[in-house]
């Protein structure tokens, strides 16, 4: 372009600029501020607008006992999503379960109202009629037979509050010790051992110390697929130190093997031998620590006391060479398992239902922690035995509050006449009122009701007709029984048996506490209405006791009544949380006890001095749970399962869960993406076992016992390793624990779901 | 008759901001392209095609 | 590609720019309605009426060439969020960049970073909404933030108000052997893909905690370091 010709005084203005013009143009530079500042604005607006939630509130996941902290986001009076909460101990992370809660919240089948069995057929009914009838054969029980002709089987999945008042209820109450539950069937093997190696239960360490150790020794635990955010969380301490061991012993090569440096598939029922074996190289090659044994450790041969020159001798019989055959594992590689948990700069081990579901559970138990003992390998971040727990709630609701057969809260016992009278004082309840008697656990429990010696049973929140070892056998008996079960859910096995059923608040439908493993208390807070006419556990507790007289023993009723009750009882004991206030809960991501006063920040580590605030200045370590303030060395002598394979019942079948499912499968199975990805339950088989047994893919398969016999689709996998049948348990069409054997440990009273003899064959259909 | 005069000056505005961004890419450069600039262009364009419009109908085009 | 981008938005900003000014001033300096008599002006194969030349200029002047420099300057925009230095650009996005960077750091980024997993531009590969792609959502965000913090409207630490969009991990790791191998990743496939369910859920922290970035943390001033 070129101009010709153009008068430049035509165009040549720039000395004109009026002063109208710069008021104009300074007008517009502020209406596009205005503009500006309204699209500002209106993106405000959008984004408030487009927000999927309206709120997020901290709570608590519902399922495992890893309790990782959750928030819950709410929108139109709906849980909307849930993220993991970064702030908690889980640091963000959670399983697909917990991802899956907001379905939780409307899953189908919901108990809407109490139901009365008539006819045959469970009818609905009030909660008059319901509770008056409970009442009345309760009463009746109690009046015509004595007090422990009635139980109580809880959870580890209730409210703490809710396991108090049940406790209470029964024991100072109703005046029988027959109070039991779930955890007996989990944790009681792991509550006995703590016990009696360090003369309180509960485990020392907590999970932060995953972030410290150098060697993880993973006994009977698949925290992969149980405990993903644990395991998660040692995945992150090997990436971020590449040098860390991660060492697996289970007899299958679950997802956690896989993910391990070592894995040692022991043959199920004896790795006691390995815990042994370990031990006797560890005294042979000079690995144990002389000055940890000599300052802080006891021997015991079950009996007395004895020294280590002593277990030392003891443990002769177990040289790696001597085991090597029966347990599965090489000479070589217990040799150098056992230098790798000595050496390590920190060992943590995690163990669960491997070690405790087994009849030598309390023995292993106590040589898990003897290893980390004589090595001592205990104390220091890192460096701690670390028992896993199952449920949510197996901690704080029923360890802590001692509602089991044998126990009192805080770790007291009915058979100790102290105890007894210190629980009395507490409870406010005239002297003699507890037992002596120690009441029935789990299993004796559904024997004793097969007997006909208890007449009457509340079941609440647990599906024993599904998780009973040998449970047909237990079924029938509850036919026998007045049943009565609290769930959130209709039609679980139990339900099948029971005469009235009392439609239950399921999660943030109520309020409570649950302590997860690492003895941290974290506060769920109610955020919606319970469906119809379902109440929470606690109201259904309440009830009861003003129907059966004891309204003046029960006083708190309400959940912070009741903490605040429960916190102060425990002012008197090495388990005091009275510093754990519901205020302080509402706004910490939970707390770990002891925690004395509310000042107090929490105790990580157990035992050790600067974080446990029983520990004396200048002990550096204490075991103030014993006497002498020093923990038990026990020597463990192994005795084989009574399962052991046979012609007749050749390879060995063990249960367990899996990542999508939960339990009985009553909660997570209703929700469609963890059914499906889960599928039916199937029956896991070594490829070479299938080989010779005839068996290919997706073949009927009945497996057998001499309990039971079981039929389902054969999946054929080399996570089972030979001679090991594994098959879940969360699906009630293969209700594998009819063919589970149902011995238990002595002490421990928990059954040995892990071993049992079975036959595999085809079958037609 | 001058028609376009306040037009041009916060156009010019808007230009010498836009210029600034183009050449210096930090956030506050980008938020006064993007909160003022951007305004600024849009006033002075509807205003110019206002303009435009009413001299269209004038001339009886529209 | 990126060098490209600096040198096309640089050339044509300032073409776009300098000749809007020029013709701007020249526009503003045109009396409309009395170029009637002016002799008229030669536009390379043509030639037209000086008040039609003078109304050609004013629609180059108000509407082309400002088109021009906002589609520049826009495309600058979004070119410009691919770089991990145009996120460092804002202090807050500090602990982020940082973090990135740290071989220490177990976060997701971090990892990504120090695996090479991502060979560069390390922040757009997960945050691609604020680019060309993405949904509209993620962009009317990024210019809230922007709002936000050239005002000092915000606080820290800061917290994501949007769901992120899955997309962005799914890109690179769906249809990956380990990804097929998980059962939840098929069944929970709708949720992941509308963004009910967020990955992180499983796989961890992306980034440091908000307790890390809260001023006066431990870990505050190791993260706010400058970034170079």
């Amino acid at each position: 372009m070129h101009e010709e010709n153009i008068d430049p005084k035509d165009c040549s203005d720039a000395s004109d600029i009026t002063r109208r013009e710069v008021l104009i143009t300074l007008g517009v530079l502020c209406g596009a501020v205005g503009a500006g500042a309204a699209g500002w604005g209106f993106l405000e607006e959008i984004v408030a607008l487009r927000q999927p939630v309206q709120s997020w509130h901290k709570s608590v996941c519902r399922f495992c006992g890893t309790g990782c902290g959750v928030l819950v986001g709410m929108k139109d009076g709906r849980v909307v999503d849930v993220r993991g909460d970064e702030l908690a101990h889980n640091k963000g992370v959670i399983c697909i379960k917990g991802s899956m809660l907001p379905e939780l919240t409307h899953i189908p089948g919901r108990l809407t109202s109490p139901k009365i069995r008539k006819n045959g057929a469970l009818v609905n009914a009030s909660w008059d009629d319901a509770m008056g009838l409970v009442a009345s054969k309760f009463s009746d029980a109690i009046r015509d037979y004595g007090p422990d002709s009635v139980a109580f089987y809880g959870s580890g999945q209730l409210f703490t509050e809710e396991s108090y008042t049940a406790n209470k209820l029964f024991k100072a109450g109703i005046r029988t010790n027959n109070v039991d539950g779930n955890p007996r069937l989990c944790m009681a093997s792991a509550a006995s051992g703590y016990v009696q190696t360090y003369g309180k239960d509960e485990p020392p360490g907590c999970y932060a110390d995953a972030d410290y150790a150098d060697c993880f020794f993973l006994f009977g635990a698949n925290p992969y697929e149980c405990h993903p955010p644990i395991f998660e969380r040692i995945r992150q301490r090997k990436r971020l130190h590449p040098e860390t061991v991660i060492i697996c012993v289970d007899p299958r090569r679950t997802m956690t093997a896989q993910h391990s440096d070592i894995h040692l598939p022991v043959v199920p029922g004896t790795d006691l031998l390995l815990l042994n074996s370990m031990a006797n190289v560890i005294c042979e090659e000079g690995l144990e620590n002389q000055q940890f044994i000599q300052r802080y450790v006891r021997f015991n041969d079950g009996e007395k006391d004895c020294d280590f020159a002593r277990f030392r001798e003891f443990l002769k019989g177990y040289a790696p060479e001597k085991v090597e055959e029966e347990l599965g594992v090489s000479a070589r590689d217990i040799r150098r398992v056992a230098f790798l948990f000595a050496r390590s700069e920190a060992t943590m081990s995690l163990w669960t239902m491997g070690v405790n579901q087994r009849i030598q559970g309390t023995f292993l138990n106590n040589m898990l922690n003897s290893l980390h003992l004589i090595t001592g390998q205990f104390g220091r971040p890192g460096a701690t035995p670390f028992s896993l727990t199952g449920q949510p709630n197996a901690c704080g609701g029923v360890r802590d509050t001692g509602a089991l057969a044998h126990t009192l809260p805080n770790g007291r016992l009915v058979t100790n006449p102290e105890h007894r009278e210190e629980m009395e004082k507490l409870w406010k309840v005239p002297a003699g009122t507890i037992s002596p008697r120690v009441g029935f656990d789990a299993v004796s429990l559904f024997r004793a009701i097969e007997q006909g010696s208890v007449k009457a049973v509340l079941i609440m929140c647990t599906n024993p007709g599904t998780t009973l070892p040998s449970v047909a056998r237990y079924q029938a008996a509850m036919e026998k029984c007045f049943t009565v079960v609290a769930d959130a859910v209709e039609d679980s096995e139990t339900q099948r048996h029971a005469q009235v059923v009392l439609p239950a608040a399921l999660w943030i439908e109520k309020e409570g506490v649950t302590g997860q493993g690492e003895r941290r208390y974290q506060l769920t807070e109610k955020l919606l209405d319970p469906p119809g006419l379902a109440r929470s556990d606690l109201q259904i507790l309440v009830d009861l006791a003003d129907r059966l007289g004891h309204g003046s023993l029960i006083t708190a009723r309400s959940p912070d009544a009741v903490w605040d009750e429960w916190r102060n009882v425990s002012a008197g004991s090495f388990y005091n949380f009275q510093g754990i206030t519901y205020a302080r809960l509402k706004t910490q991501r939970g707390l770990q006890w002891p925690c004395p006063s509310t000042e107090h920040p929490g105790t990580a580590r157990r035992f050790v001095e600067g974080e446990d605030p029983f520990v004396a200045k200048g002990a550096g370590i204490e075991f103030y749970g014993n006497h002498d303030k020093k923990a038990i060395v026990y020597l463990r002598p192994y005795v084989a399962s009574p399962e052991k394979t046979s012609a007749e019942y050749p390879m060995y079948l063990t249960t367990g869960r899996i990542l999508e499912q939960f339990h009985t499968g009553t909660l997570t199975d209703r929700i469609q993406e963890l059914h499906d990805a889960a599928g039916p339950a199937k029956i896991q088989i070594n490829p070479q076992d299938a080989f010779v047994l005839g068996i290919q893919d997706k073949d009927p398969v009945e497996v057998k016992s001499q309990y039971g016999t079981v039929r389902g689709e054969a999946r054929l996998t080399d996570v089972s390793c030979r001679g090991v049948v594994f098959v879940s348990f969360y699906d009630s069409r293969l209700l594998i624990n009819r063919v589970v054997a149902d011995n238990y440990d002595p002490a421990s009273k928990e059954p040995e779901f892990k071993v049992t003899a079975v036959s595999v064959r085809k079958v037609s259909t | 008759m001058r028609l376009l005069r306040w037009e041009c000056w916060c156009a010019c505005i808007a230009f010498v901001m836009t210029l600034v961004f183009v050449l210096i890419p930090g956030p506050y450069e980008m938020a006064v392209f993007t909160f003022l600039a951007q305004p600024l262009f849009a006033i002075a364009a509807v205003s110019y095609l206002s303009k435009v419009l009413a001299d269209l109908r004038n001339r009886g085009v529209v | 590609m990126n060098v490209n981008y600096v040198q096309l938005v640089y050339f044509f900003g300032m073409l776009f720019c300098v000749m809007g000014i020029l013709l701007c001033i020249r526009t503003a300096r045109t009396r409309f309605g009395k170029l009637g008599d002016a002799p008229s002006v030669s536009f390379w194969i043509t030639r037209l009426p000086a008040e039609s030349a003078a109304k050609l200029i004013a629609f180059a002047a108000l509407i082309v060439l400002p088109a021009g420099a906002i589609f520049t300057a826009n495309y600058h925009t979004f070119e410009g969020v691919h770089e991990v230095s145009g996120c460092a650009s804002c202090h807050a996005m500090l602990p982020m960049v940082n973090d990135l960077h740290d071989p220490n750091s177990g976060t997701l980024a971090a990892r990504h970073y120090k695996n090479k997993w991502i060979a560069e531009n390390q922040c757009y590969h997960c945050h691609s909404d604020y680019g060309f792609s993405g949904n509209v959502e993620a962009k009317l965000t990024g210019y809230r933030h922007l709002a936000r913090y050239t005002t000092h409207t915000y606080t820290e630490p800061i917290a994501a108000r949007v769901r992120f969009n899955n997309q962005n991990c799914l890109n690179c790791h769906h249809h990956t052997p380990k990804f097929e191998a998980v059962q939840s990743h098929h069944t929970a496939a709708d949720r992941l893909a509308s963004n009910q369910m967020i990955c992180l859920n499983c796989h961890g922290q992306a980034h440091p905690t908000s307790l890390e970035r809260t001023p006066g943390s431990a870990a505050y001033s190791r993260l706010t370091e400058a970034f170079r």
